[in-house]
């Protein structure tokens, strides 16, 4: 996380302190959680990855083909930032203490059974066995190893991000990795729908009445739903595939400059929960509602 | 029996504070089952602005069956999401407003086809079935009856094949291709008073 991300995240938890009710029980966490990053990558800066080939990114896009660029990791690193997040966790509730060094334990097997590098899906394997090994659970887990690929690939793949044909792309998968989205905006200036990829910031427009995840444009079985007295939160949902994701209205309040959606996602988890009982699950496989809670409300 | 190790430090109640977002803060309590948040699920639906004959692209946000909202459609090649002050008005095509202000739903907005007969006093309520095939057969009607297939020009008979009972009106809200099609067809029915309704 470079220092102008560090900044914007700083700003928007601030602003989403007034937009989101509870949430200023949440942002000193958020708020430790985005320092960390930043010194962790201020002490271990990352190498951006060279730019891909613009006429080759160009005809990929043309192609509707997504790059699909996810890069291996090196496994220190990986397991460095995680555990700087794991302290910053325990800064922010003492109880989570011994939890933590659970954790770190199992982070410090993980390093002397991996090598050097480690790929996007044994990241995502590692997740997995810490939920199942330890005392972690599924949310916070998916806060922590999305928040962790967002901070290396917005960095890593930063120069061809930056000469990527968006405005080429109709998919609703991620042109630059190809995973799929689990948020995106209504614009302010003319509501079109732009969606953003929680792994490496990408954002891209999307057709506003179209399923990112099956392509569904029957209008009849899209729509979304929002709680009374706020609006500015969608969740949009398709009824042939039961997916669904969040877009945030920017039309709905003041916002200058750029909004991190990445911190509107995790001031707007209710809406997750929400989802989850209403019976859609997350199209970018992002699971941010543990199976107990769903369980609760059909109870 | 399949234990990780993770159910068995449960079983053994010696496991460490479960790490969760609430754990962290982020509780998600506003949606619990003691204090329900109260859904709203609204479609987004198509359409195309009545006003003018720019034809903009409307997205209609429907609830219960009720049009609630009217945005430009960002997708549309013609507005691109922006709408004039008459399009964003586009609820008030459904509501009128009661003495007190307060929207209502407008009682005039036709909702189905009404026909009045020659001569009647009254409007009947038809279906679109029944309007259409009508319209067909009389457009039929009036072009058999009032054909001109030849006419004499400076002493020739030259077939003209046309009538002048029946003018046709294209439509700025169809594509041009639409509108080709519509110029093609009257043609084939011999109707020679073609006109279109664009001008801006």
């Amino acid at each position: 996380m470079d220092k102008l991300l560090y900044e914007k995240c700083q700003e928007e938890i601030t602003r989403c302190n007034r937009l989101y009710d509870g949430f200023s029980n949440a942002s000193p966490f958020i708020s430790t959680i985005c320092s960390a990053a930043y010194e962790y990558f201020k002490e271990h800066p990352v190498t951006p990855l060279p730019a891909y080939d613009q006429d080759e990114a160009e005809e990929s896009i043309r192609d509707r083909r997504s790059l699909a660029l996810n890069p291996s990791l090196h496994t220190k690193d990986v397991v460095g930032l995680l555990k700087s997040f794991g302290e910053a966790a325990v800064k922010t509730n003492q109880k989570l203490k011994a939890t933590v060094k659970e954790i770190n334990d199992y982070f410090d097997r993980f390093l002397l059974d991996s090598p050097e590098e480690v790929k996007k899906e044994d990241i995502f394997n590692l997740r997995d066995s810490l939920i199942k090994e330890t005392e972690l659970e599924e949310d916070l887990a998916t806060f922590l190893f999305s928040f962790l690929l967002f901070s290396f690939y917005r960095q890593h793949l930063q120069p061809t991000s930056e000469v990527l044909r968006t405005d080429l792309w109709e998919r609703g998968d991620c042109p630059l990795c190809g995973e799929k989205p689990h948020y995106g905006l209504l614009r302010s200036e003319d509501g079109a729908k732009q969606l953003e990829c929680w792994s490496c910031g990408t954002q891209w427009l999307h057709t506003r009445i179209k399923c990112p995840y099956c392509d569904n444009t029957d209008m009849e079985k899209l729509g979304f739903f929002t709680v009374e007295d706020n609006e500015k939160v969608r969740v949009n949902y398709c009824q042939k595939c039961c997916q669904y994701y969040k877009i945030i209205d920017v039309r709905k309040f003041h916002a200058d400059g750029d909004i991190v959606l990445v911190i509107h996602n995790l001031a707007s988890l209710d809406y997750d929960l929400l989802a989850r009982r209403e019976g859609f699950t997350p199209g970018s496989g992002l699971e941010w509602v543990n199976k107990k809670e769903i369980v609760e409300a059909q109870d | 029996m399949d234990l990780s190790r993770r159910s068995f430090l449960k079983l053994a109640g010696a496991t460490a504070a479960a790490a969760t977002l609430t754990g962290v803060g982020l509780r998600k309590a506003s949606a619990s089952p003691s204090e329900p948040l109260r859904i709203k699920y609204t479609k987004e639906l198509h359409t195309v602005c009545t006003f003018c004959g720019v034809g903009c692209g409307v997205i209609c946000n429907v609830r219960d069956g009720v049009i609630v909202n009217a945005d430009g459609d960002p997708d549309h090649p013609v507005n691109e999401g922006t709408l004039c002050s008459k399009g964003s008005a586009h609820y008030n095509i459904s509501y009128v407003y009661d003495e007190k202000g307060n929207p209502k739903p407008n009682p005039k907005r036709l909702t189905h086809v009404l026909y009045r007969a020659p001569g009647a006093s009254s409007y009947e309520t038809k279906d679109w079935d029944w309007a259409l095939e009508e319209i067909a057969k009389r457009i039929k009607d009036t072009r058999d009856r009032t054909l001109v297939e030849t006419e004499t020009v400076n002493g020739q008979q030259v077939t003209v094949n046309r009538t002048n009972s029946i003018c046709w009106l294209g439509s700025a809200f169809c594509t041009d291709e639409e509108n080709y099609l519509f110029h093609k067809m009257a043609r084939s029915m011999g109707v020679i008073n073609v006109d279109h309704c664009a001008r801006l």
